[in-house]
């Protein structure tokens, strides 16, 4: 499936003086699995409310399945980023609820409720009521009640907050599932190695306007860093003059852990100089850097994410 | 609307009134508690009526005239047949209730027959010093007398000056003796003392007695045809505020579950869950019929009750069928009427006590027709009363007052006008509620001024 699953037109929102969104233009394809990024107040929850047709646009078009999402709410699945469940309804009552508000027929509901339960490791809650599960657990119920009518669309806007990283796992994995499944798959988050793990396209939206919008292959190949990092288990000295001869190194340096940093010119040829540094000496590693989505987002608008972690970078550019 | 859409109103009224109407916390505390405390009503009294032992025993009177045994005897007696059955059916006459069968006058005097006295009777003694009395009183100790009266020549003189100053009966009773005995032996000795003095003069008690009767008035009231008089009722004025209490009630309960429960929705953060599944209109409708039944529920019980007591009083003249289907029309007006401003100001807020600030205008307001209880009981078809069951949104508690107060029917081109102003104010309340309520369910933060939610209705 190749067609657009949602579409967005010159979309924008204002909120009294704050300029929510403008100009968005946005297409998700069918069947892929595509992570909004941004940093906190970047749009992502006001574009994914408009999305749901839970607010209305300004201005712009927009199109979801085809039409309205009103139109389509059964066949779709949304998990907002304020969600919470009915505090004195039992775990059963609740999704029984919802599946039906999402269109299930009601004899269907109790073996389903009863298996997406157990799928997700909480197999013998059905009867508590929903204050008497811990955080994390009504996590899980929420993402359920999202998915319980298997829809062909599901929009998670922040799946990922305040789940401990075995829950986190497990989710990614159920949404590796739905995807698999053929269900297109829309989830923001602002922790981006997370995205970079499960995502096959990428959008990116910082104070509203979109600056990143592409396969996630693309947008690697296109901020390749071109660097070779070897990491010798004798002195890197040697082995950096070796490569500054090797045609297509454009310079060398060598960082304090004493890796060997090749920075390629555009036409050099990647494998020549690994083959050259690999005959230059023993080597403990090389590896061709990769830029993650931190360093992306660090380029295009020239400032670091509020919340991203350090640690999530792979590589350091020297 | 599609079927579907339908259907998902259904199920979110449905969970409305699972949700409110069937837990412990509301059967208990709208539906077992009022039945609990009626019962308690109806029983307490029996329950005090068992406890009642008739009073029995022999008196002592200290007297120097010699009749006062006879007289104290017969006025026993006379007690005794006029509890049987006079004095209940007074008091159900003064009542105004239609006793014709006798079955309220009867079963009340049945419970009453042993209840006041047994057998009392007074021996007399002459007065020969303190020492018949001093024997009198330690024989009252031991039990042979319930009490002793002395009586003073003074009170039972034929002839008494004015200037004589009336000396008091002395009157020795035994610890043990309940305070109602006590009065009542008070009283009969009093009463019997009357009837010596009159002996004394020459004079029949009986015949000055009947002289002095103020006779019973049976009112009647002339409805509008020849032969539809009915019976006039101290309970008449207490039906309106009975009808309007009533829809006061059931309408607020509910309008107060609604409130609770949008606001809960809001503060769970759950809303956005359901509009996900529903619009917003949807979710609105789906909560204020969940919450109709939860009102109806209330009515039933309550209205069922007082319907029952008025049966049970055989009051049915009081009431009509059209007047219980127009009560019925009202009570949809009031309770759309206050199911949408409750909405409006749930979806508005965040919290519960944000929405006292709303509260507060809509309170006074809608708080008028309970002031207005008097007056439009006692002129039901006056000025004050005719313009308020006009005015929305007061109209249909005033209108309710008023049918149920009218000893002519209400105008039909009254009732169907204020009908007619009381739907297209529901329509124009639930339509700027539905407004609010869009805005309003995703809004978090400072609530809103009255002029924002001006603004919102406008611009939604």
């Amino acid at each position: 499936m190749n067609d657009s699953c949602i579409n967005l037109t010159g979309v924008a929102k204002t909120f009294g003086d704050t300029r929510a969104v403008h100009d968005l233009n946005l297409q998700i394809p069918s069947g892929s699995i595509c992570g909004f990024l941004g940093p906190n107040g970047a749009g992502k929850s006001t574009t994914i409310r408009m999305i749901m047709s839970i607010i209305r646009p300004d201005q712009g078009s927009l199109q979801v399945l085809g039409g309205d999402a009103l139109d389509h709410k059964d066949r779709i699945g949304y998990l907002p980023e304020e969600r919470g469940v009915y505090r004195k309804m039992k775990v059963g009552d609740y999704l029984r609820y919802i599946g039906r508000l999402k269109g299930v027929e009601a004899a269907s509901l109790r073996t389903l409720i009863t298996d997406s339960l157990e799928r997700i490791g909480l197999p013998d809650v059905e009867k508590k009521r929903c204050e008497e599960l811990s955080k994390g657990m009504q996590q899980k119920v929420q993402f359920l009640a999202a998915i319980i009518h298997k829809p062909e669309l599901i929009i998670l806007d922040e799946p990922f907050s305040g789940l401990d990283p075995v829950n986190a796992m497990l989710l990614h994995d159920l949404i590796r599932e739905l995807n698999d499944e053929g269900r297109t798959i829309l989830f923001s988050t602002h922790v981006l190695h997370q995205a970079e793990r499960m995502c096959d396209r990428i959008v990116m939206i910082d104070q509203g306007a979109k600056v990143l919008d592409d396969k996630l292959e693309t947008i690697r190949k296109r901020f390749d860093p071109r660097t070779i990092i070897a990491e010798p288990i004798g002195d890197p000295t040697a082995i950096g003059k070796i490569l500054q001869d090797v045609p297509g190194v454009d310079s060398i340096k060598i960082d304090d852990k004493g890796r060997v940093h090749a920075r390629l010119r555009d036409d050099a040829d990647v494998d020549g100089v690994m083959v050259a540094a690999i005959a230059g000496g023993s080597l403990r590693s090389i590896e061709r850097a990769r830029t993650t989505l931190d360093e992306v987002f660090l380029l295009l608008v020239n400032r670091p994410l509020d919340d991203a972690p350090p640690e999530f970078a792979e590589t350091t550019l020297v | 609307m599609s079927d579907r859409n339908l259907s998902k109103i259904g199920v979110i009224a449905w969970r409305e009134f699972r949700h409110t109407a069937l837990t412990k916390a509301f059967l208990f505390g709208a539906v077992i508690l009022p039945i609990g405390m009626m019962g308690m009503l109806l029983v307490l009294p029996l329950l005090f009526a068992s406890q009642f032992k008739p009073l029995e025993g022999e008196v002592a009177v200290v007297d120097s005239t010699g009749r006062f045994a006879t007289a104290f005897d017969a006025l026993v007696a006379e007690r005794r047949d006029r509890d049987r059955s006079g004095d209940a059916e007074e008091v159900i006459r003064k009542l105004g209730i239609d006793d014709r069968g006798g079955m309220l006058s009867g079963s009340i005097a049945a419970a009453a027959e042993d209840a006041t006295f047994g057998v009392v009777t007074a021996s007399e003694f002459t007065p020969d010093g303190d020492e018949v009395i001093d024997r009198l009183k330690e024989e009252a100790r031991d039990g042979r007398w319930i009490a002793v009266a002395v009586i003073p020549e003074q009170l039972v003189a034929a002839a008494r000056s004015e200037d004589d100053k009336a000396p008091m009966i002395d009157l020795f009773l035994p610890k043990e003796t309940s305070p109602r005995h006590g009065e009542e032996i008070s009283d009969l000795i009093r009463s019997a003392t009357v009837r010596v003095r009159f002996a004394a003069a020459g004079e029949d008690f009986e015949r000055v007695q009947n002289l002095l009767d103020r006779p019973s008035v049976d009112v009647r009231r002339l409805g509008s045809e020849a032969g539809t008089e009915s019976g006039d009722s101290k309970l008449r004025m207490m039906i309106p505020f009975g009808f309007m209490m009533l829809l006061w009630i059931a309408t607020f309960t509910a309008g107060n579950f609604l409130l609770t429960s949008t606001i809960e929705e809001k503060s769970n953060k759950v809303i956005e869950v359901v509009l996900s599944a529903v619009g917003p209109l949807q979710l609105l409708w789906g909560k204020i019929l969940g919450l109709a039944l939860v009102s109806l529920v209330i009515l039933i019980t309550y209205g069922g009750l007082a319907i029952a007591g008025i049966v049970a009083l055989a009051l049915t003249d009081l009431l009509s069928v059209s007047l219980l289907l127009w009560a019925v029309v009202f009570f949809l007006i009031a309770y759309f009427t206050v199911a949408a401003l409750m909405a409006a100001i749930g979806s508005a807020v965040n919290e519960l006590s944000e929405a006292q600030t709303f509260m507060a205008p809509v309170m006074v307001i809608l708080i008028t027709p309970m002031l207005l209880w008097m007056p439009i009981g006692e002129n039901p078809n006056g000025t004050l009363a005719v313009v308020t069951s006009m005015l929305p949104p007061i109209l249909p508690f005033a209108m309710v007052m008023r049918i149920g107060a009218a000893t002519d029917p209400v105008p039909v081109w009254q009732l169907l006008l204020s009908t007619a102003i009381g739907i297209f104010s529901v329509v124009g309340l639930v339509w700027a509620a539905s407004r609010i309520f869009r805005v309003g369910i995703l809004m978090q933060g400072k609530p809103p001024s009255l002029l924002e939610l001006l603004r919102w209705i406008r611009q939604a």
